[in-house]
């Protein structure tokens, strides 16, 4: 029997392949490519706690290796959550995390109160890293203090498992993480997307309005990799990696360097069945080379130093 | 799903016809798209296009070279596999009285008003710029009022020749100024106005919100699910 179960807080993957938040859309839209029985899990859209509109046109832009996004945190709110989502997806199969991207202290306490009297999800994955936030004083990823104000007690809200999602564009990432593993987090999902930009030569303007957008896709990956690796040693929870996932091999490597498990972002824009696949041939890969469990992948990188 | 190409006809020097096999067996609805995957390396994403035809085993698309995504779709060969997604977005699912529409095309636009046009009477309207479509509408046998911009019988935007008909429903595609225009028109003159809209898209199946577009109160609609036929006064083309 291959074993590829991993284990993070309270929630058991069935596999270590999640799709990631903001590609993923709630959950509804994946479900008709891929067999949630076959798969860790997903991450839903972030939630705000009132509704949000997002940002205007374009919000997206293909460029060599990835994609830059500026999407804006679109959705309609917490309450709308419950009421029209939460439903539709209660009793999928495998693990549910919903994606909470507060604006203060007072936004996450609220959201997770509302939310935590629901059952029918897995936990939370606590959002400070979204790359079009311009506003500093709601950025708190780039702030160690306000992070920690943002975090402190948060725990003592919800038993269920609560993730942390951080940015790889402020170094405050790594403080931030050790901060959230004494707070009692679960794990860390690291990275979103690296802030960048895109100039329209033509017009001499920053193509989005926001002039700020998420870097993502197969060119980030080596970046990611590095500091998934970074993160593994600087906390013992679990950390999820991600970036620039999209084959069997990419993922391994990010098994390999220490990360639990894997959330997939673009590959899943590209191939929105790539969940499935991922997990199917990551258990052939198992049994193919007689890996009777995960465990024996996960931070098996042999070091020279 | 993978799917291989059965034909591949360039119509003019920058348009070409696309048929490749349907195993999917899903019905497609007016309006409806596929996602292909280019054969080139650097690019990742999905490009959309309207199934301008489909028939039991084979559907059509008419695709214009704009760049080198479609450039590389353009360098398909017959038997070559296509990585493709479809049936994609909402369809559209309206009656309508062909008595009292006018199809309104600007350009490549036109590849998501034949689906419309097959085997009924109609009016339309085509705006051909450059005057680089003949062919095409010889392809489609499409009939209606060929208009230039600067030369020809009809001299002039689609928009110059509206008040020629009687109708009370526009659908239009082409370019955002064209739409626009409709827009103005059908609001000023109390007409009913689907626009078939068009958009960079990120997944094409709803996952990503990348698509969205913005609408007059202020929200935003998920073109790639909602549309691409929508509701052409409520769009705010910027």
């Amino acid at each position: 029997m291959t074993d590829l179960k991993v284990k993070i807080g309270k929630t058991t993957l069935k596999t270590p392949v999640i799709g990631a938040s903001g590609c993923s859309g709630w959950g509804l839209e994946l479900s008709k490519f891929n067999d949630f029985d076959r798969i860790g899990g997903f991450v839903t859209k972030s939630i705000t706690l009132k509704k949000k509109i997002g940002n205007e046109n374009p919000r997206i832009r293909e460029v060599y290796g990835g994609i830059l996004n500026s999407i804006g945190l679109e959705n309609n709110g917490v309450e709308y959550f419950v009421e029209n989502i939460l439903p539709q997806i209660k009793n999928y199969k495998c693990a549910k995390f919903l994606n909470l991207a507060p604006f203060s202290k007072d936004d996450l306490f609220s959201m997770i109160k509302i939310l935590d009297r629901n059952e029918g999800f897995d936990g939370y994955e606590v959002n400070i890293s979204c790359p079009n936030i311009t506003n500093k004083k709601v950025n708190f990823n780039s702030s160690f203090d306000d992070s920690k104000k943002l975090l402190k007690g948060v725990r003592d809200l919800t038993e269920k498992t609560l993730l942390l999602k951080l940015s790889p564009s402020y170094n405050e990432s790594f403080k931030i993480a050790e901060f959230a593993e004494k707070e009692g987090f679960d794990g860390i999902s690291f990275t979103n997307t690296y802030i960048g930009t895109l100039v329209d030569v033509e017009k001499r303007e920053f193509v989005f309005k926001n002039i700020q957008a998420g870097f993502s896709g197969p060119a980030i990956k080596p970046l990611s990799l590095f500091n998934v690796y970074k993160m593994v040693k600087s906390v013992k929870i679990p950390v999820i990696g991600i970036g620039g996932i999209l084959n069997l091999n990419d993922l391994l490597e990010f098994l390999i360097v220490g990360a639990t498990a894997c959330q997939i972002g673009t590959g899943v824009l590209i191939k929105p069945d790539i969940l499935e696949e991922l997990s199917r041939s990551l258990e052939e890969y198992m049994k193919e080379k007689k890996i009777k469990n995960i465990k024996e992948i996960i931070g098996s990188i042999k070091e020279r130093l | 799903m993978i799917e291989r190409v059965l034909k591949k006809i360039f119509l003019t020097d920058n348009v070409f016809l696309l048929e490749i096999s349907r195993s999917n067996r899903e019905d497609i609805l007016l309006g409806q798209f596929a996602s292909i995957k280019t054969s080139l390396k650097d690019k990742i994403l999905r490009r959309p296009f309207t199934i301008v035809r489909n028939e039991k085993n084979s559907i059509t698309f008419l695709i214009k070279v704009v760049g080198s995504s479609t450039e590389s779709i353009g360098n398909f060969d017959k038997g070559d596999f296509v990585d493709i997604l479809y049936p994609l977005g909402k369809g559209f699912k309206e009656n309508l009285d062909y008595e009292n529409t006018i199809f309104v095309g600007g350009g490549i636009g036109i590849a998501a008003l034949i689906p419309f046009l097959r085997n009924v009477k109609y009016k339309l309207i085509f705006g051909d710029r450059e005057g680089e479509y003949e062919e095409v509408l010889k392809y489609f046998s499409l009939k209606g009022l060929h208009c230039q911009e600067k030369k020809g019988k009809f001299k002039g935007y689609p928009t110059d020749f509206l008040n020629r008909y009687d109708f009370d429903t526009i659908v239009g595609c082409g370019p955002k100024a064209m739409l626009k225009s409709l827009k103005d028109y059908s609001v000023k003159n109390d007409k009913k106005f689907y626009a078939v809209y068009e958009e960079v898209m990120g997944c094409g199946v709803g996952l990503c919100n990348g698509c969205s577009v913005k609408t007059e109160d202020g929200d935003f609609i998920k073109l790639c699910t909602e549309g691409p036929v929508l509701d052409g006064k409520r769009i705010v083309y910027d």
